[in-house]
């Protein structure tokens, strides 16, 4: 009878070294542990039917082999313990890693939201600063332009004006000009006939002196006429040369008028182009920034969406710490699972008959079965939660 | 000469030719260009060959204008290029001149 007992224990072992890696590796390990433990049942019976596998056949070689089973065992229950701890520990940091992390970033995109909130406020305000909204012209450059360049504008059309008088003047004083030649060959006609005159009055006296004592009345009436002609000739001087120094103010005035009508327009053409250019140039700047401004607009539209994006995937610390403490429960199962082992294996190594023998491991299965399906259920009301919230739309930032 | 004159009288235009300097100096000789003349429909002033114009070019185009009107006649400016267009324009003359080249 006691030849058996080895053989069991060591199908149990194996059964539960089978267990524990299927646990290990999968979820759902059921098939593999009952195979696992089917597999140890059989061996056993095996055994104990026909003792046909070879046997160690002495009391103290089983002892030996017992011995050293539970020293085996206790390595392992040691081993997979520390295990577990590492494992605990590792999740335990994950998840306030996690949580810091998440913390943390949910921190600065809150803070991005803010600095892209802010920096659309100053772009639309900027933008209503250049349009010049409500008919302020705060900035005012457009209009200084405009009004330059309709004073510029009145400039042109003064001078233009100034020139045309100033031509329409010279004409003027060239018409003076050729009346005052008609003056001086008029002068010249009154020069002649005041010369005959003279020359009349000569005759007379020289004739009054031929006459004699009757002619000396009449001499002096030519001497008169004489006097007279001499007189108009000095008339005649004096007019002409007030006509010439009336020629010489209008020669002076001419140059002055033709100093007025003679304007470059060099000047004005120039300053012109530079306000023309100073307008481009403006309405480029204006455009560049008008389309600048409306893309940070968009791009501020961008970013929030983004950071919606973002918080919304940093959901995920719900789900990772949902899954962490999952598998924290998980390692807790295990090792609950292992100490239910543990307990069929010395339960198993004191047990006498294949009949307690039997009952303890269909005892031990089922509650490792029942074990077993209740963490099953448990994962899949999990899974089932987290898969749902990752889709979830509207999110707030907090 | 800085001004020559063409009678064109199937079209009764006067044609006033400037070269070099369109300034005060040529006042006279510009308006006894067109004073005198009669029968005329249209008064040109050819610019081809003016090099330079200053304001009083500019005031002997008006008076040359008004006179026109008092005559119904036209005034038309022609061959104008470069800077005496740029010079005409800032004066607003092709809103007061039709120009031809």
């Amino acid at each position: 009878m006691n030849a058996t007992r080895p053989r069991v224990l060591v199908a149990v072992l194996l059964a539960a070294v089978l267990a524990v890696l299927a646990w290990w590796q999968a979820v759902v390990a059921v098939p593999a542990v009952l195979a696992a433990v089917a597999i140890g049942w059989w061996l056993g019976a095996c055994g104990q039917m026909g003792g046909a596998l070879p046997a160690v056949n002495s009391e103290a070689g089983h002892g030996e082999l017992e011995q050293e089973l539970r020293g085996f065992l206790a390595d392992m229950d040691e081993s997979l313990n520390a295990e577990f701890g590492y494992v605990r520990d590792d999740l335990a940091q994950i998840r306030s890693l996690v949580t810091d992390a998440v913390q943390e970033l949910n921190g600065s995109f809150v803070g991005v939201n803010e600095k892209t909130r802010e920096q659309a406020d100053l772009a639309s305000r900027v933008m209503s600063f250049s349009r010049d909204e409500g008919g302020q012209d705060e900035l005012g450059i457009k209009s200084f332009v405009n009004e330059t360049e309709s004073i510029l504008g009145d400039y042109v059309d003064m001078v233009v004006e100034m020139s045309r008088h100033s031509v329409d003047a010279a004409h003027s004083m060239d018409d003076i000009v050729a009346q005052m030649n008609t003056v001086n060959s008029l002068l010249d006609d009154i020069r002649g006939i005041a010369k005959q005159t003279d020359l009349l009055a000569l005759n007379a006296s020289i004739e009054a002196a031929r006459a004699g004592e009757a002619g000396r009345g009449f001499a002096v009436v030519a001497e008169q006429v004489r006097a007279l002609a001499e007189q108009a000739n000095s008339f005649n001087d004096q007019i002409g040369q007030q006509v010439g120094s009336a020629r010489a103010v209008i020669d002076k005035a001419r140059a002055s008028v033709s100093e007025m009508a003679s304007q470059d327009m060099t000047e004005s053409l120039n300053a012109k182009n530079r306000i023309t250019s100073m307008m481009q140039g403006l309405e480029r700047l204006n455009e560049e920034v008008e389309s600048g401004l409306a893309r940070i607009s968009t791009l501020t539209g961008d970013i929030d969406g983004h950071v919606q994006d973002a918080v919304r995937a940093l959901q995920f610390e719900d789900i990772s710490t949902q899954l962490v403490d999952n598998s924290t429960r998980g390692v807790d199962g295990l090792e609950s699972y292992l100490s239910g082992i543990r307990s069929v294996v010395q339960e198993i190594s004191g047990a006498d008959s294949r009949g307690d023998l039997a009952t303890q491991l269909s005892e031990a299965r089922a509650g490792l079965a029942g074990q077993c399906e209740r963490r099953q259920e448990e994962r899949r009301s999990m899974r089932s939660v987290s898969q749902s919230v990752m889709d979830a739309g509207e999110v707030e930032l907090f | 000469m800085p001004l020559t004159t063409t009678r064109s009288d199937e079209n009764g235009e006067l044609i006033i030719r400037i070269s070099g300097q369109f300034d005060f100096g040529l006042h006279r000789d510009f308006r006894d260009a067109y004073r005198e003349a009669t029968g005329v429909r249209r008064f040109v002033v050819d610019l081809a060959d003016t090099e330079y114009m200053d304001s009083s070019a500019l005031g002997m185009l008006l008076l040359l204008r008004e006179h026109a009107e008092t005559h119904s006649a036209q005034v038309e400016l022609r061959n104008v290029s470069g800077e005496l267009e740029r010079i005409l324009r800032i004066a607003n003359f092709h809103q007061l001149f039709p120009m031809r080249n």
